[in-house]
């Protein structure tokens, strides 16, 4: 059976970590307020009904934790046209800006470094905004804690869950970009395992 | 009046053999936070600063003849005075911005490093060269080849430096090597007063308490899930091991608990009324045998080896948990007449106890509950 937070998870994978809200509400971009107040109220009743259905552990209490965040997140966004466009458009020039980057890297352009700098002081603040104040700021909306039964308890709780999601998703940003603050390694798995061989068969 | 010195200090040119030997020290030392040291704008390897080697201050970054002698020492070196790394690091320690680090001499550090036990560094290494999650893929893999071939001793050492290369992403503000903080994870450990004995840590069925116990002593739930699928006996040989590489005096705590064992004798019938009491609340008949009992106290000042002064029970579990890690597994929280104390307590019917040297405490402890 596929589960709430199965869903979201895809989501997570297909937005290579530039969080789409739209995604997450499972609407389309040009998604009316009614259209998107409509798919919270539905996404959040199934996963409190999944929450009430399960044993929830330390771990699980955090996933879930975050994915009401990012529930409430998406409809503090995405029901007010305004805002749901300074995101879009937002995002949208961030992912632009690291193809500029990683294209000017790859040209071997002068120009490559100062992009890089330039877009790593802006992915963070990006991801700050959109991935922990917002979300932060979702949970202290009326409609969203009506509809989350969100508190400052769970605030307290969620604060750790949400940095660690936000430097996860930089994480996943930067991985797949080009080395800057070190040289690009040379790495042999080979080696590596044998390293790991050596160093664990070495006398204590 | 007293003539004003003028104080000269203008740049000073560093000479490049001391900037090798500096570089190939920290890289043969797995020692990160030299390595950088070197690159930062007020370095003294850098022609524009007045900051010199020469300086007292400095003098653990030169090299000494100890290291200087070492085979990891003259690889170190001899990697930093490959033509394109150094060439590379001229370059680097000329450039008015942040350094882009060379990871060749990089990936030697974090591997010396993890040779010598300094996983922070490691980690930290590791995570720059975005190999960190992958090594600790490999150490794992490997550890669990060999506990499966029976070298439990060696799949231990995987373990732990797996463990130990773990990252907390919800560090603040930037994230962090997570390392094991016993203080902190004792009191998670015993967060919340149990409801019945059986409900505290040591009374767990013993397959339930290997998990728990290695996910608090290598502080990571997943590594503590993927060993509990290994046989129980594998399982309790590298709790064994594992205590004692994390606890070498272990013997020292395993003498005093089996003497708070005894102590605690003298406070069965009190335990016996809390145990049978609704949710081991107090009961006036439990403070009347408590006060009979005499000092509760006695119990945690045994376990420690000292008496805090106006210690609470939390404050002995933070103690206890510095000076012997593991020993926070084989105690819990219990309400003697008005005052809450940390009792020793044993996995009952479990070969556990025997393992750590703990077996002639097990009637006693197990009295308690």
């Amino acid at each position: 059976m596929t589960t709430q937070t199965d869903n979201q998870d895809a989501a997570s994978d297909s937005d290579q970590g530039y969080v789409n809200y739209f995604d997450v509400l499972g609407v389309g971009e040009s998604a009316k307020p009614g259209e998107v107040r409509k798919s919270y109220r539905r996404k959040m009743k199934d996963l409190i009904n999944e929450i009430s259905r399960v044993e929830v552990t330390a771990e699980l209490r955090s996933r879930y934790f975050l994915e009401i965040a990012k529930l409430n997140a998406a409809l503090l966004i995405l029901r007010d046209t305004e805002e749901q466009a300074t995101y879009w458009n937002e995002r949208t020039a961030l992912i632009a800006l690291e193809q500029r980057w990683r294209e000017a890297a790859n040209a071997g352009s002068d120009d490559a470094e100062m992009a890089a700098r330039e877009f790593d002081r802006r992915v963070r603040a990006w991801l700050s905004k959109y991935l922990e104040d917002m979300m932060l700021a979702a949970g202290r909306d009326k409609e969203c804690v009506e509809a989350s039964q969100w508190d400052r308890a769970h605030e307290r709780h969620a604060t750790r869950t949400l940095r660690e999601f936000r430097h996860r998703q930089y994480r996943t940003i930067l991985e797949r970009l080009p080395f800057v603050d070190v040289t690009t390694p040379e790495i042999d798995w080979d080696e590596r395992r044998g390293l790991v061989g050596s160093v664990l068969s070495a006398a204590e | 009046m007293a003539k004003k010195r003028k104080i000269e200090a203008g740049p000073v040119a560093a000479d490049p053999a001391i900037i090798e030997q500096v570089l190939a020290k920290a890289v043969a030392e797995g020692d990160i936070v030299n390595f950088r040291m070197v690159f930062m704008p007020f370095s003294p390897a850098r022609d524009n600063t007045s900051e010199d080697f020469a300086s007292e201050k400095y003098r653990n970054l030169v090299v000494d003849e100890e290291t200087e002698g070492s085979s990891e020492y003259a690889e170190a070196l001899r990697l930093i005075k490959d033509q394109d790394t150094w060439q590379h690091i001229l370059e680097e320690l000329k450039a008015p911005r942040p350094p882009c680090l060379p990871s060749g001499p990089l990936m030697l550090l974090a591997d010396n490093a993890v040779r010598l036990g300094k996983f922070t560094a490691a980690a930290q290494t590791y995570e720059i060269l975005r190999i960190r999650e992958r090594m600790q893929s490999e150490f794992v893999d490997e550890a669990d080849r060999l506990l499966a071939s029976g070298d439990v001793s060696r799949a231990v050492k995987g373990y732990a430096i797996a463990a130990g290369l773990n990252y907390d992403y919800a560090g603040f503000p930037d994230p962090v090597p997570l390392g094991s903080d016993y203080q902190t994870l004792a009191l998670m450990l015993h967060g919340e007063y149990p409801r019945r004995p059986d409900d505290c840590v040591a009374a767990l069925p013993a397959e339930r308490f290997l998990e728990v116990a290695f996910g608090y002593l290598l502080n990571d739930r997943n590594l503590a899930k993927r060993l509990t699928q290994h046989p129980l006996d594998s399982q309790i040989e590298f709790l064994t091991i594992l205590i004692h590489r994390r606890d070498p005096t272990w013997g020292a705590f395993t003498e005093r608990f089996v003497e708070a064992c005894t102590l605690l004798e003298r406070f069965a019938d009190t335990l016996a009324l809390t145990d049978g009491s609704e949710n081991g609340q107090r009961s006036l008949q439990n403070e009347v045998d408590a006060e009979q009992a005499g000092d509760p106290w006695v119990l945690p000042v045994a376990l420690l080896g000292r008496e805090l002064d106006d210690g609470q029970w939390w404050q002995y579990l933070k103690e206890l948990a510095v000076k012997h890690p593991a020993a926070p597994l084989f105690v819990a929280r219990q309400l003697l007449g008005d005052v809450e104390v940390i009792v020793p307590r044993l996995p009952s019917e479990s070969p556990i106890p025997s393992a750590l040297g703990l077996g002639d405490a097990v009637t006693t402890a197990n009295s308690g509950g």
